[in-house]
């Protein structure tokens, strides 16, 4: 018996934990990847992707069936991300100053290039050039060309206006253009 | 309109996410600006790359376990709310059943009932620190 997602969540909402595995496995490996490629951490994407889950089906009886859960859900997902990345910014900031106020370089592992399927030396330039985006706007860029949602839903995650969106993708594709001059 | 304001919009254009009368500005701005062109080559070179951008896969175990760890930490959350009702609805009997027990001089009880309070009190304000915590770590504080 197949269920539609609405049918899912109806029983998610009446407590029935099982049929939420079926969500899970659905929008699990969009998550992870998604998550991996904002915050450049197999590990992070992993705990976060699954937080992201555990959070949506907690607050789950206040999805409103009308909507879509993917994006409810990567709603949830991509806040996570941000606010994982500020706190790991913070840390690094408290980290790298020594006793003395001096800054000490920390090596950083994340946004590994051998996190890529591909090592080419094109992607390794877009996957360095992804990570030195600001947040929002490697945020805008995954959403819409690695997952490949339309702006409607991109607008719909990210709560801000149609324009916002074509204008925000804007501002981060021409950053990246700057930054992959070599390979254009 | 010059160039620079066109830039915007080429985005939406080469996402196929125009419609008139934005399409058609941009379709015979196109025609006459071979500078808009370029940026139009260059831009569908740019997302050709990222669209093809793939991560590796993690090992098979990951996904198999994938529910089971989301699966357990759902349901141990909804254990632990079991637990602390039970908890409150023993000690709320007990403190009733010693309250009311005639055998016990009023001095004792209360000395028991502060005990209780300050106890309560120091678990309400655990609670409300742990919701405080949970309401600015959450996705609730990200102003966009
Ligand atoms: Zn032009």
């Amino acid at each position: 018996m197949t269920l539609t997602e609405q049918e899912i969540i109806s029983k998610c909402q009446q407590g029935e934990t099982k049929y939420y595995e079926q969500l899970v496995n659905k929008y699990k490996k969009s998550a992870y990847f998604y998550a991996l490629g904002m915050v450049g951490s197999a590990e992070d994407a992993l705990d976060l992707s699954q937080e992201a889950f555990i959070r949506a089906y907690r607050s789950i009886k206040r999805f409103k069936l009308q909507y879509q859960f993917k994006n409810w859900f990567f709603r949830i997902l991509t806040n996570l991300c941000i606010s994982h990345l500020r706190k790991r910014r913070r840390r690094a900031e408290v980290s790298t100053e020594d006793s003395k106020g001096a800054t000490i370089p920390i090596p950083d592992d994340h946004f590994n290039p051998h996190l890529l399927l591909e090592r080419k030396e094109i992607m390794r330039q877009l996957w360095k050039a992804l990570s030195e985006l600001g947040d929002k706007q490697r945020e805008i860029i995954l959403l819409r060309d690695f997952q490949g949602l339309s702006y409607k839903q991109i607008s719909e995650i990210l709560e801000i206006p149609l324009g916002t969106v074509m204008s925000r993708l804007h501002q981060a594709r021409s950053r990246l253009r700057v930054k992959m001059a070599d390979f254009m | 309109m010059g160039c620079e304001e066109f830039e915007v919009l080429l985005n939406g254009y080469i996402d196929g996410e125009l419609k008139d009368p934005d399409l058609k500005r941009v379709e015979e701005h196109l025609a006459g600006c071979p500078h808009c062109r370029k940026l139009v080559r260059d831009y569908r070179r740019l997302k050709e790359v990222t669209t093809e951008m793939r991560f590796k896969e993690p090992p098979q175990d990951i996904w198999n376990s994938y529910w089971q760890r989301i699966f357990h930490r759902i349901t141990r959350g909804a254990g632990w709310v079991f637990f602390l009702v039970g908890v409150v609805a023993v000690a709320g009997f007990a403190i009733y059943e010693f309250a009311t027990d005639p055998a016990v001089e009023a001095l004792q009880k209360l000395i028991v009932f502060a005990i209780f309070v300050g106890l309560g009190l120091l678990l309400i304000s655990v609670i409300w620190e742990r919701v405080k915590a949970s309401k600015t770590d959450k996705y609730k504080e990200i102003e966009r």
